[in-house]
């Protein structure tokens, strides 16, 4: 039970904070400079971006989470569960972002579904 | 429009996106040159304040970004070549990509600047940047996994015991190695987040499932039934099938 709650963490607050910093890293702009130098500053750039705050604290939450989680659970049991990331994300993208989201989309998330099942039931 | 001193003046447009551009220079339908000559700088400014620009698109929604998100400046080499740099605001967004981008300079004789918008040379930096993040996620995630084994189980933590699970994980080889590994990754991932769409990346970077299950079989040894390598598979599918859907849903009719 407490292991499907820290997988929970790890899921939601992953995919909030993924959405956060894409959000944020749009804001920034292209990166066409990979000079050491150069690429220190874009991060420093996205710092001053409160979105970029707001999805690093959730990413944090989502890896301590994924600490605990991966002392109880195999690695490559705890992975692929995560992949429930696609269907958090088109889940957030049709509530939260009023983004239209395709019935083959939906199908593609009805997959990982099946696939996670698989391996939820596949652990022992 | 040809002067000695001023020879080879570069016009550049840029995009803020994942486009490489191709510029020709044309008067009456007929391409000129690749480049254009100015008198001098102050010709070029001149040329430069009075430019109008058009986009060709198929997408309406571009046409609204673009009418408001032209803007551009002239540079001076130490050559003393110049370049009149235009770049475009805009997402990053495949709409753009095979539309046509005219510029015409009334006030520097009759011609026109067309370019053509195409991904060319972007995939290199974009597959260099996947297969970073394909490798060092794995990596880091089964790093992780395994400095946490040596800590000890979540399910027995007592609130009291807290302390010294937390310098356990903190001074671990381990997990610093991993975390160390998801920072690589992170780095690669917020820079091709830049100039690709999230759900461009996030389907393509599902590899990194199969990457796992791999390290942990022939690594740390985790026994994994075939029940679990066909969820593994499955899950992959799902995630190219997610992939394979538009990447943008928002767009104005």
């Amino acid at each position: 039970m407490r292991e499907a709650l820290l997988l929970f963490f790890v899921v939601v607050s992953g995919t909030g904070g993924e959405i956060c910093v894409t959000r944020a890293m749009k804001r920034v702009g292209e990166v066409t400079d990979f000079r050491p130098l150069a690429v220190v500053r874009v991060i420093l750039r996205a710092l001053k971006v409160p979105w970029m705050w707001i999805g690093v604290a959730m990413m944090a939450l989502a890896f301590f989470s994924l600490l605990a989680v991966l002392s109880i659970e195999n690695v490559s049991f705890v992975v692929p569960v995560t992949a429930l990331n696609y269907a958090a994300g088109a889940l957030g993208g049709k509530f939260f972002l009023g983004e239209r989201v395709t019935p083959r989309r939906w199908a593609g998330v009805l997959i990982v579904c099946i696939g996670v099942t698989l391996v939820w039931l596949g652990k022992r | 429009m040809s002067n000695s001193r001023f020879r080879s003046a570069v016009i550049l447009f840029s995009v803020a996106g994942p486009f490489r551009i191709l510029v020709e220079f044309t008067a009456s339908h007929k391409i000129i040159a690749n480049y254009v000559d100015f008198h001098s700088p102050k010709a070029a400014q001149a040329a430069h304040s009075s430019a109008s620009f058009e986009l060709a698109t198929k997408s309406p929604e571009n046409r609204a970004i673009m009418n408001g998100g032209v803007f551009g400046c002239i540079r001076v080499h130490r050559d003393e070549n110049f370049c009149l740099s235009l770049a475009i605001a805009s997402r990053a967004n495949s709409g753009f990509c095979g539309s046509r981008l005219s510029a015409s300079f009334p006030n520097s004789g009759v011609w026109h600047a067309h370019c053509v918008m195409s991904s060319r040379g972007l995939h290199f930096k974009t597959y260099c940047m996947l297969l970073i993040m394909v490798v060092f996620a794995p990596l880091g995630n089964v790093l992780l996994g395994k400095g946490m084994k040596n800590v000890g189980s979540a399910v027995t933590w007592a609130p009291s015991r807290l302390p010294n699970i937390i310098s356990l994980v903190f001074t671990s080889g381990y997990i610093w190695l991993g975390v160390a590994s998801l920072l690589t990754f992170f780095v690669a991932y917020m820079l091709i987040l830049s100039w690709a769409d999230f759900s461009y990346v996030q389907p393509a970077s599902s590899i990194a499932l199969l990457v796992v299950a791999l390290l942990g079989y022939f690594y740390l040894g985790e026994r994994i039934s075939p029940l679990h390598w066909a969820g593994i598979v499955v899950i992959c599918l799902g995630v190219f099938v997610v992939g394979n859907t538009p990447p943008r849903t928002t767009e104005v009719r």
